[in-house]
């Protein structure tokens, strides 16, 4: 065995030690950029770069050899090619090459006791043609431009895995990512790009009984699509959350909490380790982030970290909290001293994985020279 | 417990709506429900 892949396999058992709730060797670091801010460090137009698998190649090797963390620090999973064939509304490249994601809507407020009688038959009936126009067809050219999204889909993320293998064993870092799947908590996925922001709101005042009826009617997919063959505690899954901040105490108890709870609940009966994106200030809602089963990974991005701890830090993993603002706008000396704040706080006792409060998208978020010197010095710092 | 939809079939339903022998169907299911689950799975991609 080569001395990089012995090195990335002792990088991996420090992230498997963590999620095994034992003390690692030192704290890892699972810091990410998104891959249009690694195009443009490593000197590529983001609008061309993304059509070209093999400078995605090149850009995630040469990531992966600079910024010193302990994972493949970046990853393409937005195709501009995909969302070209199906002329999708929901995933569009803006002028700067950032594929964006605009408010959409693909469920009205009258299809609920249809989609709710069963969710996954509507989505290909209706969600996706709404959201798709190259399937607002025929369904013969439907099926052959179906057709052609899977193949490039399926053939485009089994090479984003070759090459996140091969930077991992090349630079002598981790391959695991964020998750090997993704999945939403059910309102969520009513909300985002069913109902959408705006509209979900006013079904709740509306029509709330219908809403609460769709998050069960979608939580057996959310269960299955949370839970592969090769899910376990350390293949991961990904769950993003979006509308809890935005929702007032009594919304959040009776329609987001209840089926996300049971989400999290039957992924780890099932054994599926989660890494959870707690997306901006949960701090009201801790007590219900205590009900989470054991193990779960609560990536934070604001919040005080030492009220986290103190809550949640004996029975959780914890990761997030340090201010990618800071990377941007501080000296290396600023950065570093606030990684050693952080991680004075996090880190006694364990359970705890090194990371952003969330992932520098465009160049302009955080200085190269920061994301490097904050990573060196974790790893020199954090030592158990 | 296998997911319920008009638009998704479980190996068990595969085999029973196919008449495929027991015997048969350990050998196939790798072939031809992986391939249920991928779409399943890239379905959710799309929604997600």
């Amino acid at each position: 065995m080569s001395d990089m892949k012995q090195k990335s396999q002792e990088i991996t058992q420090m992230f498997n030690d963590v999620y095994d709730m034992k003390m690692p060797k030192r704290v890892p670091i699972s810091t990410w950029t998104d891959i249009a801010y690694a195009i443009e460090y490593c000197g590529f137009d983001v609008r061309e770069a993304q059509w070209n698998m093999d400078i995605i190649d090149e850009v995630m090797d040469k990531a992966s050899a600079d910024f010193k963390s302990d994972v493949v620090p970046t990853v393409m999973i937005r195709f501009p090619q995909l969302y070209e064939i199906l002329k999708a509304k929901n995933f569009v490249m803006g002028s700067d090459g950032f594929i964006q994601h605009p408010d959409v809507k693909s469920l009205e407020p009258e299809d609920y006791p249809e989609f709710n009688k069963d969710p996954y038959k509507f989505v290909n009936e209706k969600v996706l043609p709404r959201l798709y126009k190259g399937l607002d067809t025929s369904p013969e050219k439907r099926a052959m431009t179906f057709a052609k999204a899977y193949k490039t889909w399926s053939d485009l993320m089994g090479q984003v895995g070759t090459f996140t293998a091969k930077a991992a064993e090349k630079h002598g870092i981790s391959p695991g990512g964020i998750g090997i799947t993704l999945v939403e908590a059910p309102f969520d996925l009513v909300a985002d790009q069913l109902r959408s922001f705006t509209g979900i709101t006013i079904d709740i005042k509306r029509q709330g009984a219908m809403v609460a009826e769709a998050c069960e009617a979608v939580l057996p997919m959310m269960l299955k699509g949370g839970a592969l063959p090769n899910s376990n505690r350390y293949n991961r899954t990904f769950i993003p959350l979006h509308m809890g901040p935005f929702l007032n105490a009594k919304d959040f108890e009776k329609y987001y909490w209840p089926t996300f709870k049971k989400l999290c609940d039957g992924l780890a009966e099932k054994g599926v380790g989660m890494n959870i994106f707690v997306e901006q200030d949960w701090m009201r809602h801790m007590d219900y982030l205590q009900e989470l089963p054991e193990g779960c990974l609560l990536w934070f991005e604001f919040g005080d970290p030492k009220f986290v701890k103190e809550r949640l830090g004996r029975k959780q993993i914890i990761s997030g909290m340090y201010p990618v603002t800071l990377l941007r706008t501080g000296t290396k000396q600023q950065c570093i001293d606030k990684a050693k704040e952080v991680i004075d706080i996090l880190a006694p006792g364990g359970n705890y994985i090194f990371n952003y409060d969330k992932d520098p998208l465009v160049l302009a978020d955080a200085k190269p020279e920061n994301i490097i010197a904050v990573n060196e010095f974790v790893r020199e710092y954090a030592v158990y | 417990m296998d997911y319920n939809s008009e638009y998704y079939t479980s190996w068990p339903e595969y085999m029973e709506k196919n008449e495929i022998k027991p015997e048969h169907g350990d050998i196939m299911a790798p072939a031809i429900q992986s391939q249920e689950e991928l779409m399943f799975g890239f379905i959710m991609f799309l929604l997600m």
